[in-house]
Parts: structure tokens; sequence; C-alpha cells
């Protein structure tokens, strides 16, 4: 399991990401300032740090600077938006730059790419089912399952979010891109192929007037 | 062309004019006595061996009576070898002159009238002479030319060296130094441009720094703010994804309700106090007499504090100056003080509100920027109790609106003084 340190000086942000974190499955730990950070940093061993740059003491960018050394790779998420910060940001060797206010989506979907990025693929498993996500195969018991491309973007974006709902509109959004055009019934139609070829109804659940999420416990 | 360069050119030649003019000048008048001289040496010896064939052949003349032109013949031979010499020929109408001789002649005594003595003095050499000086004078010229060029090359630099000077820190303030200064102790007429550049470059470092301060403070002012308003933004719209698509368990979902609603409180707190401070800064402000104790009684309800009247009115919008007051008795309080007190009094052509505390008090560091809007001394307690830090500037913009200002005095672990500045109008 990937832990995370979330650095940030605001108890109810780092309430915030942190709750999430852990609705999605990850480890972490949270740090109000730079300078306590910096001690955990060293004495514990992180995949990840999320930093938030306006921190008293240490700023994010000089902490950013300091643990460089230890290859960790960090997200900013800050409310400074201009591009000079962005480009500072990223001149510490940040991977990613995220600015506040956020969709929690797109912050896992962030930390998913950078952990990927870093660490390589990890397979999911929900159940029974084992999701091969480099390969893109699907296996169940060890026998694969074939899926259409969009049944395995389907899959895969409900497992990535796992234990979180997902609107029919954001489905609709991250599967089929934000120029699809279709009906929001598309998704149903999807969710009850994924449901019958995986056995997944218990797991798949409908969230009245919403959307799908996929539950794992 | 450089100045110097023009420099040089114009002394070398009015330098080299006035001794060519002069030597010149020199050697013409020295040549010509010369000439005189040999002139007048040539004319002597004529003189004199004309006198002595004049007066040999005149006492013949007497003892014979009769003229014998062989005898003169003879006597005017024997000066020709006697006298007669490489340059000097003596003769019976012979010479002529040609210009690079002397020549002299004259008759005898009658009977003697038809002879006439010539003298012919050839002074060539005086002329190679002439012509050898002439040649020493080009080189002699030229040599001079050289020496002064050195000289001259030599003075200029050193005069023209505070210019380089000059340039060369003109040129640095062009290039972004603002520090650059002109350092030349000349007292000439450079000292004055340099003096004037310098006095310049430091009202100008001024204001750019001014500017510079001006852009890094609005630029703070810019961050803070977005940091103020976007962090309670990103938590209400994370907690209420967060209840939409996760199902929280009751206390989650409790934590997730509390937040959305003091960051929406917060938030609503910002703009109140953002909006107060632009009706200061905007709008008029109804200033009359107020009574001190009208006023002192309004904060005694609102915290405990100790009240000191010395004065009786003061002229101000009441609303606003205890509001002010109330905001520096919480900032008071936050200093962790617990004894607060307060003193209207006079100050000259102002009326002075006192407000001295025992709290943590500040550090200079800390003292130059409370007055920034979204300062916080301590980030952390000041935002437990729903401060943004824009306390101290919104004070500063009520004393501003009135025609007054604040002053602050603060030690470290000893407490803060604030003094309230308000125009008197009952002089």
């Amino acid at each position: 399991m990937y832990k995370i340190l979330v650095v940030e000086d605001e108890k109810s942000l780092n309430d915030l990401i942190t709750m999430n974190l852990e609705v999605a499955g990850y480890d972490y730990d949270k740090a109000y300032n730079g300078s306590d950070a910096l001690d955990m940093i060293y004495e514990n061993k992180y995949n990840l740090l999320l930093l938030d740059v306006m921190l008293p003491g240490i700023d994010g960018f000089e902490l950013a600077q300091r643990v460089r050394h230890t290859d960790i790779p960090i997200i900013f998420i800050t409310a400074l938006d201009s591009l000079p910060d962005k480009i500072k940001g990223f001149n510490t060797g940040a991977w990613d730059y995220i600015v506040k206010p956020f969709e929690v989506l797109e912050l896992l979907a962030r930390i998913n790419s950078v952990l990927r990025n870093k660490y390589g693929y990890e397979n999911i498993q929900i159940g029974d089912i084992d999701i091969h996500t480099k390969e893109r195969r699907v296996f169940r018991e060890n026998a694969e399952i074939i899926l259409t491309r969009t049944e395995y973007d389907l899959l895969e974006t409900l497992a990535l979010n796992k234990n979180i709902a997902l609107s029919r509109e954001k489905l609709l959004q991250l599967v089929w891109g934000y120029d699809y055009e279709g009906d929001t019934r598309t998704v149903d139609v999807y969710i009850q192929k994924l449901r019958k070829k995986l056995s997944l109804e218990n797991n798949i659940t409908t969230v009245y007037k919403y959307g799908y999420r996929l539950e794992d416990k | 062309m450089t100045f110097r360069m023009k420099l040089i050119i114009s002394m070398l030649a009015v330098f080299i004019i006035a001794f060519d003019i002069s030597v010149l000048l020199f050697v013409e008048r020295g040549q010509s006595m010369v000439l005189e001289a040999r002139e007048n040496a040539a004319a002597d010896e004529f003189s004199s061996i004309y006198n002595s064939i004049d007066s040999l052949i005149m006492e013949t003349y007497t003892q014979s009576g009769s003229k014998d032109m062989d005898f003169c013949q003879g006597i005017v031979n024997m000066y020709k070898t006697l006298y007669g010499s490489g340059n000097t020929v003596i003769g019976i109408e012979k010479g002529r002159y040609t210009g690079k001789n002397i020549y002299i002649s004259k008759a005898l005594t009658a009977p003697y009238n038809d002879v006439v003595i010539s003298y012919e003095k050839d002074i060539s050499d005086f002329y190679s002479m002439q012509r050898e000086w002439k040649r020493l004078f080009v080189i002699v010229n030229f040599v001079f030319a050289g020496i002064l060029f050195a000289l001259i090359y030599a003075i200029t630099s050193y005069l023209t060296r505070p210019l380089n000077v000059i340039t060369r820190a003109l040129s640095d303030f062009r290039k972004g130094d603002y520090g650059s200064r002109i350092n030349i102790n000349s007292r000439d007429e450079f000292q004055p441009i340099a003096d004037e550049f310098n006095s310049m470059a430091e009202t100008i470092g001024k204001n750019i720094e001014e500017i510079e301060n001006n852009a890094e403070e609005k630029e703070m002012l810019v961050r803070n703010m977005a940091h103020e308003l976007r962090n309670p933004l990103a938590g209400i719209q994370g907690f209420s994804e967060y209840l939409m698509s996760c199902e929280p368990n009751d206390e989650d979902r409790h934590k997730a309700l509390g937040y959305i609603n003091s960051e929406a409180i917060r938030l609503s707190a910002l703009s109140n106090k953002i909006l107060n401070m632009g009706i200061t800064e905007n709008s008029e402000i109804s200033i009359e007499a107020v009574s001190t104790q009208e006023i002192g009684r309004a904060i005694a309800e609102y915290a405990s504090v100790d009240l000191k009247y010395k004065i009786d009115k003061i002229f101000c919008d009441r609303i606003l100056i205890t509001d002010m007051l109330f905001n520096m008795v919480d900032n008071s309080h936050n200093a962790g003080a617990n004894h607060i007190e307060i003193i209207f009094d006079k100050a000259e052509d102002y009326c002075r509100i006192s407000v001295i505390d025992n709290g943590e008090g500040m550090d200079e560091k800390e003292l130059k920027q409370i007055f920034r809007p979204f300062y916080r001394v301590n980030k952390d307690r000041s935002r437990e109790k729903g401060g943004a830090g824009l306390g101290l500037s919104y004070c500063e913009s009520i004393a501003r609106a009135h025609g007054g200002y604040i002053e602050v005095y603060s030690e470290k672990g000893k407490g803060t003084e604030f003094m309230i500045f308000l125009p008197d109008f009952n002089k």
C-alpha cells in the first residue's frame, strides 16, 4: 500500500485530503507545518508528498527543494495559480501542481498518475477480480474475461475510485471523453454489461439519482 | 572622434604652428644678421684694398705727373694675387652680381677715373649652410612633434580620466546596477556632473526601490488574498463532494458538515471585512464631537479594560472608532494580554488614544508588517479565532479616513502600545 504524507496547515483541508485518501485506500500521515514534515520525511518512508506552498515556517517550495535528494515525488496543492509560481513549483522537481479549489476526483486521478509513472502499473484487486492495468486485461479466478475497450475503461475508472460514487456525467467525462455527446443512459447500459460479465452485481451499486460506486470492503 | 583625440589634435596643431613660426622667425633673423655681417666685412675689405690701390697710384702720379695705365694694371694685378683667393675676385670691370655673391665696384680717382675696381666675394657657403638649417629644422620639427604628442597624450589621459569613470558609472546604471555611483575627486568641472549624477542616482534608486516594494506588496496581497479565499472554497467544495460520492459513517459525515459550515462562516467574515475596508476607504465618514466616556463605556461592555480620560471629547466617527478599538482589544487578547489600558489624551494638534497591553509583544520584523493586509503575527492562533489578518489594515484605513494615523511601539515579551492620533478640531 502506498503511503502519502499530506503537508497542509489548514486543518480542514488536511482532513479533507486525508479522508478522501482513506476512502481511496491509501495509507497517509498528516503534517501541519514545514519543519514537522521535514522530520517525518527523514523518519518514515513515503511514496508521495502532497504539499501546500504557503506554510508557516519552511514554505512548500523550500521544503521541496530540501527533500529533493530523497527522490520522493511531490504534488503541490496550492492557492497560488500564477505562472511564475507554477514554474517555481515545477523547478523544485515537482511532478504535478494542483490549484485550489480542486475536485477530489481530479486529485485522486493525478495521485494515481504520478504513482504509476514513478512506481509502475499496479494490479488492482476487487474481490476475486484481478485487473492488470498495464496489459489492460482482466482475470477472474485466473480465467481471463474479455472486455471491450470502453468496458475496460469504465471498469478501471470505477476501480481506481473504488468506494467513491461517480455521477453519470462524471463517468461520461472520464470514460467517453469531454466532447462525447451521448446520453447518460449509455453509462447505464455499460454498467449492466460489466455487472453481468464479471458477476459484480453486488459490488457495483447504484447511487440513487446520482451514479454508481464500485464497492470493495 | 573622441573628445580626447580632438584635444590632442588641436593642442598639437597649436603648439606646432607656434613652434614653427617662432623658429622660422628666429632663423630668418639670424641669417639676415649673418648676411649683414658678411657684407660689412666685404665692404671693409674692399675699401681698404681700394684705398691702398688708389693711394699707390695717386702717389706715383703725383711724382711722375703722367698717367701710366700699365703701372695701374700692374698694381691692380698685384692686389689681385695678394688678396684674391677662392672666393674673392678682384679685377677691373670684370665681376658681376650672381645672387650668390657680394659685388662692389668703384672708379679710381681722376685721371684714372676710367678704371673701375671691382670686388666680388662668393658666399655660396652661406646659402648651403642655410639649406642645412632647413633640413635640421624639419628633423627637429618631427622630433619635437613626437615628444609633444607623448606629453599631450599623457596629460589628456590624466585630464579625461573622470570622463571614463563617468561613462562606466552611467553604463552600469543603465544595465540596472542602481547602486552605481561616480567616485571622482577632481574638484573641476567634472565634479558637479558627478555630484549631480550621484544625487540623481540616489533619487532614482529610491523610487525604483519603492516601485519594486509596491509591486512586491501588491503581489503579496494577491497571493494572500488567493490563499484566504481559495482555502475555504476548497474545503467547501471538497467536503460537499465527499458527502455526495462517499458513504461516510456518522462521525465523518458530521466532521465534513462541520467543516463546510465553518469554512462558509470564515468566507462570509472575510467578505464582510473586505467590504468594510472598501467602505471606509471610499466613503465620507461623519465626524462629530464624541464623548470619550461614551466610547469608554462601549469598550468596557465588550472587554475588561483600564480606562483613563484626560480629555472629554474627541472628533471622530463614533461607530468606526469604537470598531477600531474593539479590533485592538481583540489583538491584545490574542497576544495573550491580561491587562489592557486605554488612555484618551492630547498630543500637540491631535487627540490621542493609546491602547497599552502586557501581551507577548512583537519584534521589529513583525512590527514592520502588521499593517499589511492578511499579515498575521501568530498564524495558527489567529485563524482559530477566525482572523484573516485584516484587523490592523482596517484600523489604519479608519485612522486615515479621519486624517489621522497610527503609531505602534512594542517589545518582545513585554507588551505593545498602539497610539491612534486623530485631528483635534477644538483649537
